[in-house]
């Protein structure tokens, strides 16, 4: 390529980025402005761009609609999910990236489709479970249903993060007087810590941003922000301000942390597949 | 510490007590957590089971009757079609314009920043990307639909989400909107790990462009592509939340994807025997491709 094509491709490229950025920030970004604007600025036709902001919508998300304990719900799920998903998942993973099981591929296969199960194949059945046992509306119920599609995300994730590292690491530990707990304890998961890392955060966001099981599953006690969200579109009125400061904070910290993760997020999204 | 030392020996002692010692957990929780639960719901497809419907006059088990009462519903294959037709076009729409972006934009990417702001769509939580499209489609106030009327595209007496005509490509235009990132991301992964020796000596032969795109490029990123498409085609195949938000289903049923379809069964209708057993279909289309995934996975560890 001549200097003047190389220029122009770099234009050209700059431009495309410009746009696919201003393309995927615009309805984020309206979703943020109306958030600040009064019912009657929302209501307004020409949309506004300029208008004086009011925080009042936040301030009722939280006094009036009681957002608060919905926010707490959700943290206290996705965290424990997210742990017992990873504790349990990392030691499956582990196995099935170092050693020969029996019937391994099949094992392998089995933990990927219930990682692909549709929620609307569980749901239904966990719902009867849960209003015969009285389990319905606990967050102990929606740790364990998240824990369906995040402990089989945590052993395919975590199984290419472990075949990254070669097995002379756990052998030589292993002459040096190590067992094998401890090597992959010591050794191991201390060398894996950025995939680690990354795959908690994949699945606090998994579990943060899902709708359909929190959406049957929980009601009063335990509703989560997705389900309290849509909960704010009712057959009278939609609170369309208030929708809009309760998603831009549920989005907020979803955004930090794909800024701190970005590397390998595409890995963790291909589930191993794709090393980005 | 002296219990924990113990444990510690026993399970490292032998190479297969060590691996069932850490496979184990996962295979029983998994099995609690949702092989329990499948059966369960098979046996519910298996009966009739209305909890709109007084106890009594339920027959309880009453074989395949529930999938074949599917076969003869015209509602059931009209939302089969919806389905297949959405993601047909939206992963068909997202794989090309990722493709050619992620083509325009090698090695151009490399901010973190803008990398996180290329991702946003797609670690939004569906439901509120639901919403904020609902918002921007509103028949009196919306964005888009304002825009489209200053265009002279639409008439004041429609609205995207209001005509059985523009329902469903409205909907498409959101999960291209919140997917197309993805295929971007992975397929830029993709390109920026193939070899360069390849490249080399098509540029001392002066290969054309489009034959080094279709002779090289291609064939290299074929396990990417594939592993790339099944992830999306099987996430549209069961997609719910963005549905739920814009129209639950409407109008005239023209957005009713099959997950909406067994919901509305389920819990608007609580027919859980018919609703069990159309979630059973699914889900066996869900697991054919599912077995490619796994094929594709497979192939792509043993080439590297």
């Amino acid at each position: 390529m001549t200097e003047q094509a190389k220029r122009t491709k770099k234009v050209m490229a700059t431009v495309l980025v410009g746009v696919i950025l201003v393309i995927n920030v615009v309805p984020f970004l309206w979703l943020f402005l109306t958030s600040l604007k009064t019912r009657i600025d929302i209501f307004s036709i020409p949309p506004k761009l300029i208008f004086d902001p009011t925080i009042r919508n936040y301030s009722s998300a939280f006094t009036k609609r009681h957002f608060l304990p919905m926010f707490y719900n959700s943290l206290i799920i996705s965290v424990s999910t997210t742990a017992l998903s990873l504790i349990v998942g990392t030691l499956g993973a582990y196995a099935l990236a170092r050693f020969r099981v029996f019937g391994d591929k099949h094992i392998s296969f089995w933990i990927l489709s219930t990682r692909m199960f549709p929620p609307i194949v569980l749901v239904i059945p966990f719902y009867i479970m849960a209003t015969r046992t009285g389990l319905h509306d606990s967050k102990l119920l929606m740790v364990i249903v998240h824990t369906t599609f995040n402990l089989p995300f945590v052993v395919w994730i975590m199984r290419s993060f472990f075949e990254d590292l070669p097995f002379d690491l756990e052998k030589a530990a292993m002459v040096d007087g190590y067992t094998r707990w401890d090597a992959f304890w010591k050794i191991v998961l201390p060398l894996s810590a950025p995939g680690l890392f990354t795959t908690a955060i994949l699945c606090f966001i998994f579990s943060w941003n899902e709708f359909l099981f929190a959406n049957v599953l929980t009601a009063a006690a335990s509703r989560t922000v997705t389900v309290g969200i849509r909960g704010l579109v009712t057959s009278r009125a939609i609170e369309w301000g208030e929708i809009a400061a309760v998603g831009t904070l549920q989005v907020l910290p979803v955004l930090a942390f794909t800024f701190a993760v970005q590397k390998y997020i595409v890995r963790g999204l291909t589930l191993g597949a794709v090393k980005g | 510490m002296q219990v924990f030392r113990k444990v510690n020996t026993w399970v490292s002692s032998s190479e297969s007590r060590f691996k069932w010692f850490l496979l184990l957990p996962t295979i029983v929780l998994l099995a609690v957590i949702t092989v329990y639960p499948t059966i369960f719901a098979l046996n519910l497809a298996l009966s009739d089971y209305n909890l709109a419907r007084a106890a009594e006059t339920l027959r309880g088990y009453i074989g395949l009757q529930n999938f074949r009462d599917i076969l003869h519903d015209r509602e059931f294959w009209n939302s089969l079609k919806i389905t297949l037709v959405f993601t047909a076009v939206v992963v068909f729409v997202e794989f090309s314009l990722g493709l050619l972006i992620a083509l325009a934009l090698q090695g151009f990417v490399t901010n973190r920043v803008i990398r996180t702001f290329i991702l946003l769509p797609m670690i939004m939580a569906p439901i509120v990307v639901g919403l904020t499209w609902t918002y921007l489609y509103q028949s009196e106030f919306g964005l888009i639909t304002y825009i489209l009327r200053a265009l002279r595209l639409m008439s004041y007496t429609t609205a995207p989400l209001a005509n059985v005509r523009t329902a469903l490509p409205a909907i498409m235009i959101v999960d291209i909107w919140q997917w197309t990132p993805f295929l971007i991301m992975v397929l830029l992964a993709g390109l920026e790990a193939l070899p360069t020796a390849p490249y080399e000596a098509a540029k001392i032969d002066k290969a054309p462009p489009l034959l080094v795109f279709t002779k090289i490029t291609l064939p290299l990123l074929r396990p990417v592509i594939l592993i790339a498409l099944v992830l999306r085609i099987m996430d549209a195949i069961r997609v719910f939340d963005i549905v739920y938000a814009l129209t639950e289903g409407g109008p005239a049923s023209s957005t009713d994807v099959l997950s909406m379809f067994i919901y509305r069964n389920a819990f608007y209708l609580w027919n859980i025997g018919k609703a069990s057993a159309i979630s059973f279909v699914l889900l066996y289309i869900i697991m054919i491709i599912s077995a490619i995934l796994v094929n594709l996975l497979s192939r792509v560890k043993s080439r590297t």
